[in-house]
């Protein structure tokens, strides 16, 4: 070759070097030497590599006449927005610092798939969009491609499912929308639907790609088939809507087949529970709020194979007016509660486990997974209902009300309290001796026990051997709860835990109305537990023994648990009504990590 | 004084337009370093910015002799033109025809570098770059100095120096 090359070309060809080389290449002659110390040149090979394939962006900028770098992470690869940021190691124009800009450049440098992190499951030249281009898919479940720079799906958590079509294989995918630009944080959780395409070169290829695209989806554990109750009566009555726009869909895409059941009046989701043939599912799905999911569970405690059916998972998709559940789960992991991160997480199929709590009065039983309230909160959840006209304002409206006429109840409540909360309340004995052993019960009732008994009986603790606590009233409100949220807007207890086997317990005796009315507001972001007008502790065991309001002892109130009401005492709203419960002492003990539902972690 | 030679503009703008609109359906006529004459559309010639420039300030009329280009370079790199002229083109069809065209041994690549940058032809000289690049990737400094023809001008201790500051980017 000639001797001669213009400094300009020379430039063009190093800049199509990786980092390393052109390191090295400063040592060829004084010429190159200063070519690639310059700054100019080492900006233009910067900007070169963004270009290229990096999953990194690295960008300089000037902030108090110092040159400063930091690498982000490409957000049209890489769905996190952190970032480093490091400062050269002397000022603007020296060597060093654009040394320590090749070294970088090069470390991200993808063009070298010589040391991928995880080994190719599959790696192959395909085209797509009309190119021909490396795609890789990795044993941790990368699927890496290049299309116009690189884009890494992760199988896991973003891919839906792929069909063959033709010579094609379409990947349907889910991946978190907004801005694609640079500077922009991706708001988290805005998720688009996205298809990617591309072509393998021989069919062999083809076949091979469907195959172990195949294996590692099915690897992954998703539910295939499901058992989907829909309530077009509840809430917004938008269940059915939801159900057709986000949830059908997305199920079809990954390739999941559904049952649909409509519920068709209270308890029905229930009765269609406690039948269900279950071998023909890997799980059932809820599309409305928390009142359906509680059924589920109650109907599958309720039957013979209660121990093997209540270990079926069960999901939520949020289509009601009370999503406590979903809340806390997508919550949990930082997501929006939205039916597209529902219908996604049950997909996925992680799951996780949840307490149950038993309430127990006499022989009547009612399992609870979210929680328990009386006094206030129960009055405002239950009694708002003459206000159901005025929508989600009738809560804040009845509330109000109910602060400016503030109950107070007599009674008293005793508690096995978890390791840690042991100095609450005064120490007691197990209060319930005559209601808590089946076998007290009335001779008239046999019957109907008989029927029942084949179904879960609460679990199985030693409550009488506990060491028990009790606090007297009068009190404003008691409220047991299983999870964080008890509604979208209502973080009730922050610290609740899905399985750690206690309840959490938020009592609320004297209170001034002003700081009561605080509270209320600090219900959204779970601020109320530090109020010194709050008493917030975990508790295994529970009962409670509900009296009349002191200020007008021939009215009683309401216990609400889940959403409905589970007893209603003497001079209440709707007191004719019959209700499951009878207002009196009722016992309440938590199972472990006894149902299982689909969760995001 | 911008001003004043704007106005002078002013009289002629009809008469440029015709030869324009003229010229557009006119070949031209390329004079390599050994007086090969070939003919072009100007459509073709034009992705050289060099050639661009000349037919617009309306130099173009005679033959335009390129000095700097052999015939045998000048009849690649105009094949690269004609193949670059309908952006429409069939992507996939194009980066075929660009990776056989590339396929050249390093004399020719050479010839056709300089070419590229005399023309400045920016996807050819892009190209063309990329494809040195590649063959010099992971080379030690030395084999750089001999297929270039390099004279090294540091002492041996500036060299050792220079790779002291950078003694990762000498590992093998």
């Amino acid at each position: 070759m000639s001797a001669y090359l213009p400094a300009e070309v020379i430039e063009e060809i190093l800049l199509g070097l990786p980092a390393k080389s052109v390191l090295r290449f400063r040592s060829v002659c004084k010429t190159w030497y200063s070519l690639i110390s310059n700054s100019r040149f080492a900006k233009a090979y910067l900007a070169r590599s963004n270009q290229r394939s990096s999953p990194y962006f690295l960008f300089g900028r000037f902030e108090y006449e110092k040159e400063i770098f930091s690498l982000h992470s490409n957000p049209a690869i890489d769905d996190s927005s952190d970032f480093i940021e490091f400062d050269p190691p002397y000022d603007t124009g020296d060597i060093w610092s654009w040394t320590s800009v090749y070294k970088i450049v090069d470390f991200f440098d993808m063009e070298q798939p010589e040391n991928p992190a995880e080994p190719p499951i599959v790696s192959d030249r395909v085209i797509i969009n009309g190119s021909e281009t490396p795609l890789t898919l990795t044993a941790d479940g990368k699927l890496r491609m290049r299309e116009r720079g690189q884009r890494c799906l992760t199988v896991e958590k973003e891919v839906l499912g792929f069909v063959t079509e033709g010579s094609k294989i379409r990947i349907r995918a889910v991946v978190e929308g907004g801005g694609a630009g640079i500077c922009c944080v991706t708001s988290k959780g805005a998720l688009v639907r996205k298809d990617f395409v591309f072509q393998p070169l021989t069919n062999d290829s083809l076949n091979l790609w469907s195959q172990k695209l195949r294996q590692y989806i099915d690897s992954l554990g998703r539910p295939k088939r499901l058992f989907v109750f829909v309530n077009p009566f509840g809430g917004k009555k938008s269940a059915s809507k939801i159900f057709v726009d986000h949830v059908k869909p997305l199920f079809d895409d990954a390739d999941v087949h559904i049952t649909l059941h409509e519920t068709q009046y209270q308890l029905h989701a229930k009765e269609v529970a406690s039948s269900l043939d279950l071998f023909k599912y890997d799980g059932i799905v809820c599309v409305s709020g928390d009142g359906i999911l509680v059924e589920v569970i109650n109907g599958l405690l309720e039957r013979e194979d209660w121990e093997a059916a209540i270990k079926m998972p069960i999901g939520v998709v949020p289509a009601g007016t009370g999503n406590g559940m979903v809340k806390s789960l997508l919550d949990s992991a930082g997501y929006p509660c939205t039916a597209p991160n529902a219908v996604l997480t049950i997909i996925r199929g992680h799951k996780r486990s949840l307490d149950v709590a038993t309430i127990l009065q006499r022989e009547t039983k009612f399992f609870s997974i979210l929680m328990l309230a009386w006094g206030l909160v129960a009055d405002i959840d239950i009694e708002s209902e003459k206000y159901r006209w005025m929508g989600s304002a009738r809560i804040d409206f009845y509330g109000l009300q109910r602060i400016l006429h503030l109950r107070q109840y007599n009674g008293c409540v005793s508690f096995v309290p978890a390791p840690g909360f042991e100095t609450y309340g005064e120490p007691t004995s197990y209060p319930n001796k005559s209601t808590g052993k089946p076998d007290s019960c009335s001779p008239s009732e046999e019957e109907s026990i008989k029927v029942r008994h084949h179904g879960y009986q609460g679990p199985n603790i030693d409550l009488e051997n506990l060491e028990w606590r009790t606090i007297s009233g009068p009190f404003v409100s008691v409220w047991l709860h299983n999870v964080p949220w008890g509604s979208e807007g209502t973080l009730a207890a922050p610290d609740a835990k899905f399985s750690d086997g206690y309840l959490d317990l938020i009592i609320m005796r004297d209170c001034p109305q002003l700081a009561l009315m605080s509270l209320m507001t600090g219900l959204n972001d779970g601020s109320h537990v530090k109020s010194p007008h709050v008493t917030y502790l975990k508790v295994k065991a529970f009962v409670l023994e509900p009296g009349p309001q002191t200020k007008e002892p021939t009215k009683e109130g309401i216990i609400d648990s889940d959403g409905e009401v589970l007893a209603r005492g003497k001079g209440t709203y709707k007191c004719d009504q019959k209700a499951p419960m009878a207002y009196d002492k009722l016992q309440i003990a938590v199972h472990q990590g006894l149902a299982t539902l689909f969760s995001p972690l | 004084a911008i001003q004043s030679s704007r106005f002078s503009c002013v009289g002629f703008p009809l008469a440029y337009i015709f030869l324009a609109c003229k010229k557009k359906s006119m070949a031209l006529k390329l004079k390599s370093s050994d007086n090969k004459i070939f003919e072009v559309e100007e459509l073709v010639a034009v992705q050289s910015e060099t050639i661009k420039s000349l037919v617009e300030d309306g130099c173009a009329n005679n033959v335009i002799p390129l000095p700097n280009v052999d015939s045998k370079t000048l009849e690649l790199v105009l094949d690269w033109c004609k193949n670059h002229v309908d952006v429409k083109l069939d992507e996939e069809k194009l980066k075929e025809y660009e990776d056989k065209f590339i396929e050249v041994d390093l004399a020719v690549l050479y010839d056709l570098l300089m070419a590229a940058n005399y023309l400045n032809i920016k996807d050819l000289l892009n190209r063309a770059s990329q494809k040195v690049a590649d063959m010099l990737k992971g080379k030690k400094p030395e084999q750089i100095r001999e297929t270039f023809n390099i004279v090294n001008d540091f002492s041996p201790e500036e060299e050792e120096e220079i790779r002291k500051e950078n003694l990762w980017a000498f590992e093998e």
